[in-house]
């Protein structure tokens, strides 16, 4: 099943990712420049919101870390392994089970993306075959099984990966083996207005200089701009129920997404524009099939005209998009669809006024249940 | 022979061929390996069985619309060839913002229903040269019992935006010799090997009555 996300959302003046020349990202959409926030920007927030404010089970987080050796002795340790012996065996593990090299500092040359599930696995491993092991460590040159390296890469591959690793993917060129394909697809951030970009021409001045000095010590321009944002992310709840290899964890995990996604906003250049927002409008389809985004809805560049601000044409356009796709297509898969906007907007819902809820909560309550009936598939 | 059809359209999109590591260039149009990358993950086949099949097919693509090359400035932190770990690593990815295409694939009728089925429920994720292009029109068309030039000259295609329709569109059509060769066959995705192909860019006269009017 896929789980869409479709918000619209407004930010005041801000400057929330930009390019080599500072300047806020941009494209073309419908003939028009837009503003753009990038996927790998929204992303980034949405990981790090989900991690800090997600009521989930340290055990479904994942670090990206090169400092591995003490995290896998202190859980040999905890199993009564004494810490010289179980600092070997760590390493050595290390080395030949996920092919990682290490520097004098106990440090991997490179950083991984691993979960503490997949940790716990290894120990298991360790601790389980330790008369196997033990023999080898001892000596100038400690040896390790390569049969027990390869049981350490067969459960890697076997063993359900972490909230973050499952959604979000992982990349690992040492061991291509324990590779894993992301759940979500996260589509950049385009503006639904045409792009107004702006220059705030600033001066600092010296405080403590003297009354001779007249005039600015230091002068720059900070691109910015104020957009209404169309934003859209699509979780497939199957590829996800596989990569955490099982479906113990998938509700917590897919409702955790999918309120970081609502709630988490890139920090760039926050401190000198606050623009704190949350979304004016929430829509949520499930989906058995090809998921859709609802761009073009805005590929003409929505203006207040009419009488109407903004955001009720955005609204407006949304409703009417939805409309025209389903009379072309059909519903095409659509088991669940859902919205809630601000009252002053609902007015402007004819088409999905019939499934305007209460709150996101309540929205997300149903999407979740319809996206994860059977498991997610 | 038939020909499958499949619309390709996204406001942002990626078609590269040649490129690597830091710069990451595009085609103005979408790329066999993609549209062959694209049926691959609607039919669920990993990239360690063979495509020789899917590479088998005459491809052709219609631009409904051109779209505009822009960039996207990327930095990576952390990266894994950075030796001493302080500095960012910076990669310029190019895309095709703006554009429309359909895509015809001509061959056996039974294989083509296959993918077409395929396409309306796809295993994995379909997207349009990244994870993140996400498309905001079904892919799925169709299959006609026509040629692949046939096929791709008589499809109506919504036009949309502010100036008129173009008189001619442009056609990128797989053909037996060429100068124009595009090195984007997929032979084996695990070792990421790609065979060469010619094709010919012809512009054609459309008949009007082809291009619809959305409201």
């Amino acid at each position: 099943m896929q789980l869409e996300l479709h918000l619209i959302q407004s930010f005041p003046p801000a400057n929330l990712n930009r390019d080599e020349n500072g300047m806020p990202k941009s494209t073309v959409f419908g003939g028009r420049p837009r503003a753009r926030i990038s996927s790998q920007c929204q992303k980034r927030a949405v990981r790090k919101f989900y991690q800090d404010y997600a009521d989930l089970d340290p055990a479904q987080f994942a670090d990206r870390s090169r400092n591995w050796i003490p995290q896998l002795k202190s859980n040999l340790v905890k199993a009564g392994i004494p810490a010289e012996q179980a600092e070997i065996a760590a390493r050595l593990a290390l080395q030949e089970g996920l092919k990682l090299e290490f520097n004098d500092k106990q440090e991997a040359k490179t950083i991984v993306f691993l979960g503490r599930t997949e940790l716990d696995a290894m120990a298991n491993i360790l601790t389980k075959n330790w008369t196997a092991i033990e023999p080898g460590l001892s000596g100038d040159k400690p040896e390790f099984p390569t049969e027990i390296a390869k049981t350490i890469q067969k459960a890697l591959i076997e063993t359900g990966k972490p909230g973050d690793v499952a959604l979000f993917g992982r990349m690992m060129a040492s061991l291509p083996t324990v590779n894993v394909d992301a759940a979500v697809q996260m589509a950049h951030a385009i503006s639904v207005n045409t792009l107004q970009q702006e220059f705030d021409f600033f001066t600092a001045v010296d405080d403590l200089g003297s009354s001779e000095d007249t005039g600015a010590d230091h002068m720059g321009e900070t691109g910015y701009n104020s957009s209404t944002y169309y934003r859209f992310a699509t979780l497939d709840t199957e590829q996800l129920a596989r990569n955490l290899g099982g479906t113990e964890h998938l509700g917590s995990i897919v409702k955790a997404f999918a309120e970081a996604f609502i709630h988490a906003i890139p920090s760039g250049h926050q401190n000198g524009f606050a623009a704190h927002t949350r979304p004016a409008a929430v829509m949520a389809v499930v989906r058995q099939g090809q998921p859709i985004s609802l761009v073009d809805a805005f590929e003409e560049p929505v203006a207040p005209k009419g009488g109407k601000s903004l955001l009720e044409n955005a609204v407006k356009a949304l409703d009417v998009h939805w409309t025209d796709l389903t009379k072309m297509y059909g519903e095409m898969g659509v088991k669940y669809k859902g919205i809630v906007t601000r009252t002053t907007l609902a007015k402007q819902l004819e088409s999905l006024a019939p499934v305007l809820k209460e709150s996101v909560d309540a929205l997300l309550k149903e999407a979740l249940e319809a996206a994860l009936i059977n498991g997610g598939k | 022979m038939p020909t499958l059809l499949m619309r390709l359209r996204a406001p942002m999109m990626s078609w590269g061929d040649h490129s690597q590591f830091g710069h990451r260039d595009s085609r103005r149009e979408p790329t066999k390996s993609a549209v062959i990358g694209i049926l691959c993950a609607a039919l669920g086949r990993p990239r360690w069985d063979p495509v020789a099949d899917l590479a088998a097919l005459k491809m052709g693509v219609r631009v409904n619309k051109e779209g505009i090359l822009q960039r996207d400035y990327h930095t990576i932190q952390d990266n894994i060839r950075d030796k001493n770990k302080a500095s960012t690593t910076l990669s310029e990815r190019y895309y095709v913002a703006d554009a429309d295409y359909l895509v015809g694939l001509e061959g056996e009728l039974g294989l083509l229903q296959q993918l077409d089925q395929a396409l309306e429920q796809p295993r994995w994720q379909l997207f349009l040269g990244r994870k993140s292009f996400i498309p905001s029109h079904p892919i799925r068309v169709g299959v006609v019992d026509l040629p692949l030039l046939d096929a791709l000259c008589h499809r109506a295609y919504e036009h949309r935006g502010r100036k008129d329709p173009p008189s001619q569109l442009r056609f990128v059509m797989e053909v037996q010799d060429g100068t124009d060769i595009r090195q984007d066959v997929p032979l084996d995705w695990q070792n990421r090997r790609f065979g060469r192909r010619a094709v010919t860019t012809q512009y054609f006269n459309v008949p009007e009555v082809i291009c619809t009017f959305p409201s």
